[in-house]
């Protein structure tokens, strides 16, 4: 990923952890197995620095999100602490998602705007559609049982009329898009919110050891569902 | 592994497949919970027909539909984040932003493209060139009959296709993407490769738009019925329910890492389909996907159909065309 300070913050998650008690890097990285032990993930170990990258990580994998990351152990006032930098090309995407579907939403207004440009030249030149179309035909009475059981009679032909003309002819419309757009919006603030929140919760379960043994397990669990 | 022997088949010989109803959990809890994962279904069913049964004109229309649908999902979604039938399938924020963009191409582009040369190219095609009136006696049906005729219709048409993707390689190419989700949420019969959502699209359409409540309420069979293929909850699902309909059980075999048991169970609402054509297994299974679960990125699925059809068709020409230049020396 580009080192774009400011910027990058839209995909970066940065923080710290208290090591309790204080552990070496060499114990603490020992501690970080369950997360890191998994088929396509890159581990590269330099002294007090681990850095790792998952290549294609698996849906529930718990790193799943930050497939990238450097973490450090630092010695500050007195505490040992692990300072750590993770990079998410996931938030990346779901950032871009909102001006991807704007721009869809964009290329919908300029199609509904040729469409309409169109059938005017084709009602212009004679070719209006409408007078090809058969003569409707007022719908039959519903089936006796439908009557008897007190369904809706069907919509008589000025009330189909009528709903047409509310409903609009245009044979698209970009609001889909822009809808779309609004969600992934929200869903990348709350994803830029919520996924730094769980990995910081995992990292301390991890390296605190309140559940090392769960974690383990459910990287067994992972496994099973890996290439080789 | 030793598999299950189901007809002429072993079931489970690759990958752990659970067959049988007899041998499938039973969802856990109190009493309250019980019933409720066990009336769920049919009650959602009944509310769901009998809204469309008595909406007034002016509610019955496709945009009520699309509210409903939105609706019930988002619903689905919350039951599978509070009920996981299996954590190994649970929901996370990565897997619900990829199946939503999945959901997007279909609401947009995808959509865009049906109206050109999709199902509903097809169905203004047919219904200018033939003379209707001829069918007439379809609209003096009572209504639950057609609805009921025309969900059967399209289900037959897509259970033909989707058998046509596991047995003919160029459509395969097209729905293996979809084969590489390795967990089952309610989104993930979006995910897949455009061009298999577009031939889907064209299974499951039909010509018969031209009664509007039937198809609403056909349409809802699809919603009340065919949601619950992908979903990542645990219901006391009624036997009757599970012999006539398609459910998470189902169609976990048919994405199981089984060879086999991926070959069962091609139905979307209805499973009687596959019992009469002899491919259903009633069960169910956890691990589930291709090469032994890897998951597909979006890129790859995007263009997996046209970088394999590539692959293929070189392949194909080298061994038939293709001699050795030179032989190598000893």
């Amino acid at each position: 990923m580009l080192n774009l300070p400011y910027i990058d913050r839209i995909w970066t998650a940065r923080g710290s952890i208290p090591l309790e008690p204080p552990r070496t890097p060499k114990d603490t990285f020992l501690r970080l197995d369950p997360l890191l032990d998994a088929a396509g993930t890159h581990v590269e170990i330099d002294g007090d620095t681990l850095t790792y990258v998952k290549d294609n990580p698996a849906a529930q994998d718990k790193l799943a999100t930050f497939s990238r990351g450097t973490l450090r152990v630092v010695q500050e006032q007195g505490n040992t602490r692990l300072r750590y930098k993770l990079t998410s090309p996931a938030l990346l995407l779901v950032f871009l998602a909102p001006f991807l579907f704007l721009a869809i939403a964009q290329a919908t207004v300029f199609l509904i705007d040729y469409e309409r440009h169109a059938e005017e030249k084709k009602a212009a030149e004679g070719k209006d559609k409408a007078k090809d179309k058969k003569k409707e035909k007022e719908p039959g009475p519903l089936n006796a049982i439908d009557q008897f059981l007190g369904a809706p009679a069907p919509e008589t032909l000025a009330e189909k009329k009528k709903r047409e003309k509310e409903e609009g002819t245009d044979k698209h419309t970009p609001k889909p898009a822009y809808i779309l757009s609004g969600i992934f919006a929200v869903l990348y603030l709350f994803g830029r919110w919520f996924e730094p929140f769980l990995m910081r919760r995992t990292l301390r379960r991890v390296l605190n050891g309140q559940s090392v043994q769960a974690d383990h397990a459910s990287a067994d669990r992972m496994k099973l569902n890996r290439p080789n | 592994m030793a598999g299950v022997r189901v007809g002429k088949r072993i079931i489970g010989g690759d990958s752990p497949v659970t067959v049988g109803w007899e041998n499938i959990p039973k969802v856990e809890g109190g009493p309250a919970r019980k019933l409720f994962f066990t009336i769920f279904q049919p009650a959602a069913l009944l509310a769901l027909i009998a809204f469309w049964y008595y909406a007034p004109n002016s509610l019955a229309t496709a945009k009520t539909a699309i509210i409903i649908g939105i609706g019930f999902k988002v619903l689905l979604i919350g039951m599978e984040l509070l009920y996981p039938r299996h954590k190994s399938w649970q929901l996370t924020w990565k897997e619900l932003c990829s199946d939503l963009f999945y959901i997007g191409l279909g609401y947009t582009l995808l959509s865009m493209v049906d109206v050109y040369i999709g199902s509903d190219a097809i169905i203004g095609w047919v219904q200018k060139s033939y003379d209707w009136d001829k069918l007439n006696w379809f609209t003096t049906l009572p209504l639950l009959v057609q609805a009921l005729l025309i969900s059967l219709i399209f289900d037959f048409g897509q259970y033909w296709m989707h058998r046509g993707m596991h047995n003919w390689h160029p459509l395969w190419l097209t729905h293996a993407p979809h084969h590489y989700i390795t967990q089952l949420n309610i989104n993930k019969g979006a995910v897949g490769n455009p061009v298999e959502l577009f031939l889907i699209g064209l299974g499951i359409g039909g010509f018969f738009d031209f009664l509007p409540r039937a198809a609403l309420l056909a349409g809802t069979f699809g919603l009340a019925i065919g949601t619950y293929q992908h979903i990542n909850v645990r219901f006391n699902t009624p036997r009757w329910w599970r012999f006539l309909f398609n459910t998470t059980e189902h169609h976990s075999v048919h994405h199981s890492q089984d060879y086999e048991a991926s070959r069962s169970n091609f139905g979307a609402t209805w499973i009687i389909f596959d019992r009469i054509f002899g491919t259903c297994v009633d069960g169910e299974a956890e691990h589930l996907g291709m090469e032994g679960g890897r998951r597909m990125q979006i890129r790859e699925a995007m263009v997996y159909p046209f970088t394999e059809g590539y692959a293929t068709a070189k392949d194909w020409w080298r061994q038939r065309f293709d001699r050795p230049s030179a032989v190598p020396a000893e």
